[in-house]
């Protein structure tokens, strides 16, 4: 298995650039950095680094796509209803112009080094990220119902469009199931801990206002029970035929079934 | 006269663009499709496509190039004020209910976002890279202009440095890139685009300075908002910034009331009667007609045609207009 010493190095490049960037005084007084996901930024260095892209483009391809995801995942904060106080007023305003400010960061970086095709490849993933969203979010009773293929479209839609771009089309299916697996693991965590309802709870539930009580309880850690372990033999399927390529989805998911001991839970399950 | 009329002859392009705008915000998902197309059918002037098919006519014009950037600035726009309603919580536009109130918040958002990207994609079909930097350009400062209207809301340490530089990015650097493109994807000569470009902005300046006169002077029916509304909600405007300049009374007044952050009632009737008293709308109409007057020289050096006579009949359009 390689090392993966060097990509720390590059990354924690780009993750400068990144809070550079995005840094307005205003903003900080009201919202906290947008979070960047450290693995969405490795997959993809090593997707470019493997076809051979320069290290610059590299960093510009990874800089850019953290902007696209920070705008997404601060739009997805804004509250669905109510003003509340003047601070939480301000906050929500502010919510909604630093989404604007990180998506339009993501245009100016591309149009500055004349990229019209990735700027195209990131629109395209916005869009479709925004219809799955919208998908899950209000589900239509009579028309066609979303499944994981939408949960999957959220979370993978910018790395998987980029993947084909970039000539990686052969990497998309490890990509969306290790993407799914850890969305899955981190919302169940966040909904155990804190209540929270996220897209897959949406998708469960078909809605995301529901009244919890011990029954559906049950029912939503079941169902996330049921599509992480299903994730799992998938990926370890996939993972099978690792020519080395997908080494680092490998250490990370080896990592996560250890945190996570899901191979003792499945063992007791098992019985 | 109306504004549509000083186009009229554009008018077969502009049902062409529309069209074309309309074709572009169909999506799979059945809401997401509904309340893309809800401001659409809301309707609007489209006035910057309008600039930019003006402002296409001093190059070659044609329009299957010209729409891949009149199209998305009109998304662009659109989905500005998607978002713009979630931020104000704003209830109705053009008198239908906005997304946000038809459906929630995160409806909007979703559907704001898609509207964006739409435009950015529909940009790329246009072979220029130099529109690209010239429209990423203008949406970074927007967004930042967006940030500093909140942060300078209810804030009475203002001048009108603060001021002219929010209304540039608020409303005049659209205005101003849509003439400017308009002349750049037409291949018009770099001074045209200049000269064009140095013409939205001070269209645009004036056209704000005067929307923000016409808050203090429009009556309630004229504005379909109570008069006053921008200071009500902590926005501090040229004749507002002026009027404190000349009167002390009244500075102290409108600065106790932007310090409680509008939490406190202030009686915006007798505000008003003072801000006229001071001679403030006289003097932002004057700065208003100095900005129309720049934009009317520099439409001067530009071949005689009937897109710079609209031009020019825009720019007085804005000048006289009542509400």
């Amino acid at each position: 298995m390689r090392a993966f010493d060097n990509y720390n190095k590059e990354l924690n490049r780009v993750f400068d650039s990144f809070y550079t960037r995005v840094n307005h005084p205003y903003i900080k007084r009201f919202l906290e950095d947008p979070v960047v996901d450290a693995d969405q930024a490795a997959v993809l260095f090593y997707m470019l680094k493997d076809k051979g892209y320069s290290r610059q483009y590299i960093h510009d391809c990874i800089l850019t796509a953290m902007f696209v995801q920070a705008a997404l995942d601060t739009h997805e904060t804004v509250n669905v209803h109510g003003l509340g106080t003047e601070t939480l007023k301000t906050k929500r305003q502010l919510t909604v112009l630093a989404g604007d400010y990180y998506s339009s960061l993501y245009y100016y970086v591309l149009a500055q080094l004349g990229d019209v095709p990735l700027i195209r490849v990131m629109a395209k993933s916005i869009q479709d990220i925004n219809e799955s969203k919208m998908s899950i979010y209000k589900q239509h009773k009579k028309k066609y119902k979303p499944g994981i293929r939408e949960l999957k479209n959220v979370y993978t839609s910018l790395l998987k469009n980029i993947a084909v771009f970039t000539g990686s089309a052969d990497r998309v299916a490890l990509i969306e199931e290790f993407f799914l697996f850890k969305s899955l693991l981190a919302e169940r965590d966040l909904f155990l801990d804190h209540g929270y309802c996220g897209k897959a709870l949406n998708l469960f539930c078909g809605s995301s206002e529901i009244k919890l009580n011990s029954l559906n309880e049950k029912f939503i850690i079941d169902q996330f029970n049921i599509y992480i372990e299903a994730s799992m033999i998938e990926l370890e399927k996939l993972l099978r035929h690792n020519n080395g390529s997908a080494d680092f989805i490998q250490l990370r998911y080896d990592e996560l079934i250890q945190k996570y001991r899901l191979k003792e839970q499945c063992a007791v399950e098992e019985g | 006269m109306k504004l549509t009329d000083i186009y009229w002859y554009l008018r077969p392009d502009i049902i062409k663009i529309e069209k074309e705008i309309e074709k572009n915000i169909d999506a799979r998902h059945p809401v997401l499709e509904e309340a893309s197309s809800h401001l659409l059918k809301a309707g609007g002037k489209r006035i910057r496509p309008v600039f930019v098919l003006l402002a296409a006519q001093f190059g070659n014009y044609d329009l299957n190039t010209i729409k891949h950037v009149a199209v998305p600035l009109e998304l662009i726009h659109m989905g500005s004020l998607v978002h713009d309603d979630v931020i104000d919580d704003a209830e109705l536009r053009r008198g239908k209910k906005t997304i946000k109130s038809k459906w929630d918040n995160r409806v909007a958002m979703y559907t704001g976002d898609y509207i964006f990207a739409k435009a950015i994609e529909l940009a790329t079909y246009s072979d220029d890279p130099k529109l690209h930097h010239i429209l990423a350009d203008a949406m970074v400062e927007m967004c930042i202009g967006e940030v500093e209207q909140i942060r300078d809301q209810f804030n009475w340490q203002q001048n009108l440095r603060i001021y002219l530089r929010r209304i540039r990015r608020k409303t005049a650097l659209l205005i101003s890139v849509s003439c400017h493109l308009g002349a750049v994807v037409a291949g018009a000569t770099p001074e045209v685009q200049r000269q064009l470009k140095r013409y939205g902005y001070y269209v645009g300046m004036a056209f704000q300075i005067t929307d923000d006169i016409l808050d203090f002077v429009g009556t309630e029916k004229e504005l379909g908002k109570p008069a006053g509304s921008d200071l009500a909600q902590g926005n501090v405007t040229l004749p507002a910034l002026y009027a404190m300049e000349r009167d002390r009374h009244l500075n102290y007044k409108i600065v106790s009331f932007l310090q409680q952050s509008g939490t406190e009632a202030i009686d915006m009737k007798s505000v008003i009667h003072q801000i006229k008293q001071t001679g403030a709308i006289h003097y932002s109409k004057k700065v208003a007609d100095m900005y129309l007057n720049k934009a009317l020289s520099a439409l001067e050096p530009l071949p005689e045609s009937q897109a710079k006579e609209a031009l020019t009949q825009i720019a007085k359009y804005i000048g006289d207009r009542k509400f």
